[in-house]
C-alpha cells in the first residue's frame, strides 16, 4: 500500500509491456481506443451540461430559467441554450449587494466554518490516530470500537438534542449559542472527529513503526515524531481528511438551518436556496451566487486533486 | 511557530524526550489562559443552573490540568483534545437523543412541570374591567424572575413569585415606586431583551393575588402591570387547578404529563403520531400546556404497530433503503466503467478528461442539486425543452424518485471513478493485463480476477456510501424536499428519506414532535450500524476467498 502512496495519480495502467505498432488501422483504432473517446466525451457532456446551463442562467440578465433558454426553442435547438447569447453581469452585482439577503455575510460565514472546522478537525484527529496507532493504553480496542460505533451515528440524527443543548448554550453563553457561527463550529468539531479518526488511524498504521523507533532512538521526543515524522509521512490522508471535512461542512445542510436560521446571517448552502424556494424563482441571483459559491470547493479540490486518489483508497484499505 | 523551532534545536541537541523549559513555559501560559477561561465558564453555568455543564466543565479543567502537567499519561495527551468535543457534542447529543426518544418531548410538552402550572395561569387571563395600573419592576435571583410590586393605593411593597405574594420593608422607592430590593437585580428593558428566558419568565409571571376568586397580578409592560382574572385557581397546598366557575379540578396526571381530569382518558388517542390530546373524547379534559414525562416505548410501539404511522412509516423505510442501495450500485458501476475505459495507455488526452469528469464531485451539492431542480422544471427546464414534452419530473411519485436517482448518480459517481480508479492501480499489473486486453476471454478474467479483489478494496467505501446515502438530507431536501406529497407533508412524501421525514417532525411544521422524531433517529442508527455490521461481515468473507 505504501507503495502506491508515493506514486502520484495514475494517469494510466503502468505494467504493460509496449507493443511496436507506431500506426494502426482505423478499425484497430476503434476497438482498441476509439470506443473509450466516445464514451468518455458522452461522459464529458453529460458533466459539463449543467455547469455550461448555470453559466448561462447566471449571465443572462433577466434572470429566469425561460429568459436563459426561451420555451420555443425545443429539441436539439434548446441545446444552444448552453452557450450564453445575453452575457451580463447584473446578475452577480445583484447578488453582492442584496441587503435584505446578504451573500457576502452568507461567503464570509461558511468560508470561516469550513475552514476553521477542516484545520482543527484535520489536527485533532491526527493526534487521535496516533495515539490509536502508536500508544498502546488500556481501553485502546473498546475506543476503536466506540469509534466505529459513532461513525453509524452522524450528528444529523441527534440535531432535536444538539437543539434543546444549544437554548440552553444561547442562555447561558449567547457567545457561542443559537444564531453565531462559533456555535455551529463546534458543532461540527464533534461530529466531525468520530468519522475521521478511524479513518487516519488505519493511514497511520501503513506508515512502519521501524520508522518512530528509530527516531526514538535518536533522542526525539514523542512531539517531534507525530509533528515531523508522522504528520509529514501521512500527508495524502491529512490532506483527503482536510478535503472531506471542508467539502462536507460546506454543503452541510440540515443542521446550519437550524442552528443559524436568520436569512441575514446563515450559510450558503441555506442563504443560497432562499432564492429558489416557495414562491421565489430567482435563478439568475441563485446561479451567479451558486458559481461564486464553488470556488473556494473548487481551488481546494484542485490542491488535494494530486492526493486523493491514494488518500481515499488508502485509509479505506487497510480499516 | 518561533518557540517550536527554538525547541526544535535544544531537543536534537540535548535529546531529552520531555522538551524543555520553553515549552514548559508556553504549555503553562496556554493551559493557565484555559484554566481563567473554564474557570469563568463554570461559574456562568453554575449562575444559571446548567448543572450538566457545570459537571462536564469541572471534569475537563481537571483532566486538562492532570493530563498535561504530570509525565506520561502520553495516549491522554493527544486523546483530550478531540475527546472532550466528541463528548459534548456527539455523544452527549446521542445519548440525549436515546433518552427523549422515551419520552413525550415535543409541543405541549416543552417545559418542566413548574413553569408549566406558571403557563397555564398566565395563559388563561383576561384583563378586569377598570382595574388599576399597578407600578412593578421584574427583578431577578438565581435565574427566576420575580415582580416587585408596589400597591398604589398604600404604597405597600411586595415580592410577588408564581406561587407567593410576600411584603417587603428594605425595598429602594423612587417616588414612592419600589425599583430594587436587597438580594436581587432589577432587570432593565434591554435585559429582558437580550435574555429570551428571562423575557419568557417575565411574560408568564403570574403573581397570586386572590387566587380563589381566580385574581392575579400579570406585568403589561416592563414597569406597569395590572390585576387580571382566571377563571383557573391553582392551589399551591394540592397541586390543582380548580376551575372557579363551573368547579371541575385538574390534577396533575404524571402518565402524559398533563393537568387532567377524572375523565380524561388516557388509551382514547388519534391523530399521527397518535396522541391523547387530539382524541375528541379528551377535549376539555386537560390544561396546556403539559410537561414531558416518561413513557416508556410508547414511541417505538406506535413506530412499528400503529396502522396510521406504520402507512406512513413503511413506505419511507422502504425507500430509504432503495435509494440508497440503488444509488451505491449506480454509483460504483458509472465509476468502475469509466476507471475501465481509462485502463488504455494508449488513449490520448486522459488528463483533460479525467479533469473535466471529477467536476461534478467538486462542485457544492447546494449548486448542483438546485440546478438539476431547475432543469426538471416541468415548465421552463431544459430537460423538457429539448425532449419536447411537459413531463413533470419533480411532481410524479414515480419519477421524482428515478429524478433522484439519477441526480445522485451524476453527482457522486465520480467518486467512485477516483477510488476504483485507485484501487486497480494497487491489482498487480499481470494480473490486469489479461482483463484488459482481449474480448471474452478478457472479461473472464476481470469478473473472475480482478473485480474480487477490487470489491476487497472498496467494499468499506461502499459500506460507508451507503450510510451517507441512506442519510442524504442535503440531496433530498434540495430537489424535491420529500416530496410530492399526496397529503399533509407531516404524513411524508414520495421521496422522503427516514432522515428528511424526521427532520420534518421534529421541525418542519408548527407543531414539534422531538420525542417521536428521536424514536425514529435511534431507528435510523440500528438500521444502518446494522447494514454496515452486515456489510464488513460480507467484505471478511471476501478476504479469506480471496487468500
Amino acid at each position: 500500500m505504501s507503495d502506491t502512496a508515493t506514486k502520484a495519480a495514475p494517469s494510466s495502467t503502468g505494467d504493460k509491456p509496449l507493443r511496436a505498432a507506431p500506426r494502426m488501422s482505423f478499425g484497430r483504432w476503434v476497438t482498441t481506443v476509439g470506443w473509450r473517446h466516445a464514451i468518455a466525451l458522452i461522459a464529458v457532456f453529460l458533466a459539463m451540461f449543467p455547469v455550461l446551463y448555470i453559466i448561462n442562467v447566471s449571465l443572462n440578465p433577466v434572470g429566469s430559467l425561460s429568459a436563459a433558454c426561451p420555451p420555443d426553442k425545443t429539441g436539439l435547438a434548446a441545446l444552444t441554450c448552453l452557450i450564453p447569447s445575453d452575457v451580463s453581469l447584473q446578475n452577480y452585482q445583484d447578488v453582492l449587494n442584496d441587503s435584505l439577503r446578504p451573500y457576502t455575510v452568507w461567503f464570509r460565514n461558511s468560508l470561516t466554518i469550513a475552514l476553521a472546522v477542516a484545520v482543527t478537525s484535520t489536527l485533532m484527529s491526527a493526534c487521535g490516530a496516533f495515539a490509536f496507532s502508536r500508544l498502546r493504553f488500556k481501553g485502546r480496542r473498546p475506543g476503536l470500537l466506540a469509534l466505529v460505533l459513532l461513525q453509524m451515528f452522524p450528528q444529523l440524527l441527534a440535531l432535536t438534542a444538539i437543539f434543546i443543548i444549544m437554548t440552553q448554550m444561547t442562555e447561558v453563553f449567547p457567545q457561542i449559542g443559537l444564531g453565531t457561527i462559533y456555535g455551529l463550529i463546534i458543532i461540527y468539531l464533534g461530529g466531525s472527529l468520530g468519522v475521521n479518526t478511524y479513518l487516519m488511524k488505519g493511514f497511520f498504521d501503513t506508515i512502519p513503526v521501524e520508522i518512530d523507533e528509530s527516531a526514538k532512538m535518536d533522542g526525539a521526543s514523542h512531539v517531534r515524531i507525530f509533528f515531523t515524522l508522522i504528520l509529514r509521512l501521512a500527508a495524502p490522508v491529512l490532506v483527503v481528511v482536510f478535503f472531506v471535512t471542508f467539502t462536507g461542512m460546506f454543503n452541510e445542510l440540515a443542521i446550519a438551518r437550524t442552528l443559524l436560521p436568520d436569512i441575514r446571517n446563515t450559510t450558503l448552502a441555506v442563504g443560497l436556496n432562499s432564492y429558489v424556494s416557495g414562491t421565489r424563482q430567482e435563478w439568475g441571483l441563485f446561479a451567479a451566487g451558486a458559481l461564486m459559491a464553488a470556488i473556494p470547493m473548487l481551488v481546494i479540490f484542485a490542491f488535494s486533486q494530486k492526493y486523493l486518489t491514494t488518500g481515499l483508497t488508502a485509509g479505506a484499505v487497510k480499516g | 511557530m518561533s518557540t517550536s523551532s527554538l525547541t526544535e534545536g535544544k531537543a536534537r541537541t540535548r535529546a531529552f524526550p520531555s522538551g524543555s523549559l520553553q515549552v514548559w513555559l508556553l504549555k503553562l501560559i496556554v493551559l493557565g489562559l484555559i484554566d481563567a477561561l473554564g474557570i469563568w465558564a463554570v461559574a456562568k453555568a453554575y449562575a444559571a443552573g446548567w448543572w450538566v455543564a457545570v459537571a462536564f466543565l469541572a471534569v475537563v479543567l481537571v483532566a486538562l490540568n492532570v493530563v498535561y502537567f504530570q509525565k506520561g499519561a502520553l495516549p491522554w495527551k493527544y486523546l483530550v483534545p478531540g475527546l472532550i468535543f466528541l463528548i459534548a457534542f456527539q455523544l452527549y447529543p446521542a445519548g440525549y437523543t436515546f433518552g427523549i426518544s422515551f419520552t413525550n418531548y415535543g409541543t405541549g410538552h416543552l417545559i418542566d412541570k413548574e413553569r408549566a402550572t406558571v403557563a397555564i395561569i398566565s395563559q388563561n387571563t383576561r384583563p378586569v374591567e377598570g382595574a388599576a395600573s399597578i407600578p412593578v419592576r421584574p427583578i431577578e435571583s438565581g435565574g427566576t424572575v420575580s415582580m416587585l410590586i408596589t400597591d398604589p393605593a398604600t404604597g405597600q411593597v411586595y415580592i410577588g413569585t408564581s406561587v407567593s405574594l410576600e411584603p417587603v420593608t428594605d425595598a429602594t422607592l423612587q417616588d414612592g415606586v419600589a425599583v430594587s430590593v436587597p438580594g436581587y437585580n432589577t432587570l432593565n428593558l434591554g435585559q429582558l431583551a437580550s435574555n429570551p428566558d428571562y423575557d419568557q419568565q417575565w411574560r408568564d409571571l403570574a403573581v397570586p393575588y386572590d387566587p380563589e376568586k381566580g385574581f392575579y397580578i400579570q406585568q403589561s409592560s416592563p414597569t406597569r402591570g395590572s390585576v387580571v382574572y382566571s377563571n383557573l385557581a391553582f392551589d399551591p397546598e394540592t397541586g390543582t387547578f380548580t376551575d372557579v366557575e363551573t368547579g371541575v379540578v385538574f390534577s396533575p396526571n404524571g402518565d402524559v404529563g398533563l393537568y387532567t381530569t377524572d375523565q380524561f382518558d388516557p388509551d382514547a388517542k388519534s391523530g399521527t403520531p397518535p396522541s391523547a390530546e387530539k382524541s375528541a373524547a379528551n377535549r376539555g379534559q386537560f390544561l396546556t400546556p403539559g410537561w414531558p414525562v416518561f413513557v416508556g416505548l410508547e414511541n417505538y410501539t406506535q413506530v412499528l404497530t400503529d396502522p396510521g404511522v406504520r402507512q406512513n412509516f413503511i413506505p419511507i423505510l422502504i425507500w430509504s433503503f432503495v435509494f440508497a442501495i440503488g444509488t451505491v450500485i449506480m454509483q460504483f458501476a458509472a465509476g468502475l466503467l469509466m476507471a475501465v475505459v481509462f485502463q488504455e495507455r494508449k488513449m490520448r488526452g486522459q488528463k483533460i478528461y479525467r479533469g473535466i469528469l471529477i467536476i461534478p464531485y467538486a462542485l457544492p451539492i447546494f449548486m448542483t442539486a438546485l440546478v438539476w431542480r431547475g432543469m426538471l422544471n416541468r415548465d421552463f427546464g431544459i430537460i423538457n425543452q429539448i425532449i419536447g414534452q411537459p413531463i413533470w419530473w419533480l411532481g410524479d411519485p414515480t419519477l421524482a424518485k428515478v429524478s433522484l436517482l439519477v441526480v445522485n448518480l451524476w453527482i457522486g459517481y465520480s467518486y467512485f471513478f477516483i477510488v476504483v480508479t485507485g484501487a486497480l492501480t494497487a491489482i498487480p499489473g499481470d494480473l490486469k493485463e489479461a482483463a484488459f486486453v482481449d474480448g471474452a476471454s478478457g472479461f473472464t478474467a476481470f469478473r473472475t480476477v480482478v473485480l474480487p479483489l477490487l470489491m476487497v478494496a472498496v467494499s468499506p467505501l461502499l459500506i460507508a456510501s451507503f450510510s451517507f446515502n441512506f442519510n442524504n438530507y442535503t440531496l433530498v431536501t434540495l430537489l424535491t424536499d420529500g416530496g410530492p406529497f399526496a397529503g399533509s407533508p407531516i404524513d411524508g412524501g414520495a421521496t422522503d428519506l427516514l432522515i428528511t421525514y424526521t427532520y420534518r417532525l421534529a421541525f418542519g411544521t408548527a407543531e414539534q414532535f422531538l420525542a417521536f422524531a428521536s424514536a425514529i433517529s435511534m431507528l435510523i442508527f440500528v438500521i444502518v450500524a446494522g447494514v454496515s455490521a452486515y456489510g464488513f461481515r460480507l467484505t471478511k468473507k471476501l478476504e479469506e476467498i480471496k487468500a
